[in-house]
């Protein structure tokens, strides 16, 4: 439990290897947790990544006073990027089996009413994501952190370090992009 | 001498803060300069941040397609409060519940009022009035608790959620009759009063903007949008009156002859009081003094006319059917 609090002050105070100790812990912590929730679900497969990914933290931090922005920041990047691989590993395993009835549906950000994602969609995303981090990797990665771990705009900002007005941009700039990818292919 | 390259992000960030579309264009022209290739780039993105936010903010039925389901679900904060579930739309906005998480833990609602408002000048006189409305403080009043600009540039507003029934649709679906819907009037009036003591004047009192909530059996009305309307409020000329799709801003039926006559000086309380009569007359006869689609289907001036110089008919000589007059028997025949 305490180990993710030791890694994230070990990153703080410049130890640059443990952020690759991070990754694989979370990303564990985040494939049980939805691999727990997908076998208690029978009925409506719905997963709800932020509420994991805040489930993970908690898990992993304990009840150890809750790190900084400055290394929490770490956690939400490796989080997200867990997170991210944990959905589209779920969604691949879906598309590949096409099974009418067993749509697996996805709540990303806030628990809005309607704001599902298919697994064929996600993977859309997930691909559409890859393309914008050729292009502009800080904005790909602003947007990675709102989609797979729910940040609003001003806690990416503060997970990437940057002022929220750049996250602003930021978001702009992938959210007109990612449109109009999604579109083009929807067509 | 060294220049700083700026990046295709920037350029369509920079270009996307500025309203004015000649103010764009003419930045676009220099910032592109001959690279017609770029600025076609960045012009097919801001056509989809547009499309993006009508998609957020015209949250009407639309078919999720990857794109538009992204943007909804993701752009659901507005300053401290997170946007839930839309649950009304008029002319001048959008209101959704929203949650917020400090200083308490509480839902509210949340109007964000559409393009073509002048933000500043909205909040200007908002803020004018932001110290009468803090203060506020009666059950049949609905709180307005805070305003802001949302990152588009767009003024909001949040205000104590009412779930509920606007007044006359409640009043015919619990079947009230006309002792009992006088008793409700009564306490929108109150509540009305208790604004006009603390300076605030309404503007724009009609059946949606008194919203019945039932508490434990109890119904009780709330007037809500009080400070809305006010900084909302423009001259009205014949330019504004008409948004884009023909929809007319204000509610023509409710208004009163100064509010209607639109070269006048400001209103004061007695309009409120006059909608109060209107919204009385509808209460108690079903229909409002002019009918609505008539004066809908005037010109303006007719319309003006209308409201100003004719007398509307008695509503003793539009009383509803006979079941909805009382409940007790014997005063049902001595009413007729």
């Amino acid at each position: 439990m305490a180990e993710l609090t030791l890694i994230l002050q070990s990153i703080e105070h410049g130890d640059a290897g443990a952020a690759e100790k991070l990754l694989p812990l979370v990303y564990d912590e985040l494939r049980s947790l939805a691999a727990a929730k997908m076998a208690a679900e029978r009925g409506d497969h719905t997963l709800q990544p932020t509420a994991l990914v805040h489930e993970a933290f908690l898990r992993l931090v304990g009840s150890f006073p809750s790190p900084e922005w400055s290394s929490r920041r770490y956690f939400f990047s490796a989080a997200a990027n867990a997170m991210h691989r944990v959905l589209v590993d779920h969604a691949r395993q879906k598309a590949a089996r096409k099974r009418g009835g067993d749509l697996l549906q996805l709540q990303l950000g806030a628990p809005a009413a309607n704001s599902r994602l298919s697994a064929e969609e996600l993977l859309d995303l997930s691909g559409a994501l890859e393309r914008l981090e050729e292009t502009d990797p800080q904005a790909a990665e602003l947007a990675k952190l709102r989609v797979f771990t729910g940040l609003s705009v001003e806690e990416a900002s503060l997970a990437m370090g940057v002022p929220a007005r750049s996250g602003y941009r930021n978001w702009a700039f992938a959210k007109a992009w990612l449109f109009r990818m999604l579109n083009a292919r929807a067509d | 001498m060294t220049t700083r390259s700026i990046s295709l992000k920037d350029i369509f960030a920079d270009a996307l803060e500025m309203e004015a579309p000649e103010q764009r264009c003419a930045y676009l022209d220099a910032a592109c300069g001959g690279d017609w290739a770029l600025r076609a780039e960045i012009e097919s993105l801001l056509t989809a941040h547009a499309a993006a936010d009508h998609f957020l903010y015209c949250d009407k039925s639309v078919a999720v397609r990857s794109g538009a389901g992204l943007v909804r679900l993701l752009d659901d904060t507005i300053g401290l409060y997170k946007l839930r579930e839309q649950i009304g739309e008029g002319g001048m906005g959008i209101v959704y519940v929203a949650e917020q998480a400090e200083p308490i833990r509480r839902k509210v609602a949340l109007k964000v009022i559409k393009p073509g408002m002048d933000s500043r000048e909205v909040l200007a006189r908002f803020e004018a009035e932001k110290q009468a409305l803090a203060l506020m403080d009666h059950p049949h009043v609905a709180r307005v608790i805070d305003a802001g600009t949302t990152q588009q540039g767009r003024p909001y507003f949040v205000m104590e959620l009412v779930r509920g029934f606007p007044l006359i649709e409640y009043c015919d679906e619990a079947r009230l009759d006309t002792r009992a819907r006088l008793e409700l009037f009564l306490k929108v009036c109150q509540g009305v009063q208790h604004a006009h003591v603390k300076g605030i004047i309404h503007r724009d009192l009609k059946p949606s903007n008194v919203m019945v909530t039932v508490n434990d059996g109890v119904p009780v009305p709330k007037v809500i949008d009080f400070g809305v309307a006010k900084a909302l409020h423009q001259k009205l000329t014949d330019h504004t009156i008409y948004t884009q799709h023909r929809q007319m801003i204000g509610t023509p039926a409710y208004m009163s002859p100064e509010q209607a006559d639109m070269s006048s000086v400001d209103v004061d309380t007695r309009s409120d009081v006059y909608s109060l009569g209107v919204l009385l007359y509808e209460l108690l006869t079903g229909t409002t003094p002019f009918d609505k689609e008539t004066l809908r289907s005037k010109s303006i001036d007719e319309m003006r006319r209308i409201i100003r110089e004719q007398d509307p008919p008695r509503p003793s000589h539009r009383m509803p059917p006979r079941s909805r007059r009382s409940n007790n028997n014997a005063a049902s025949t001595h009413a007729s």
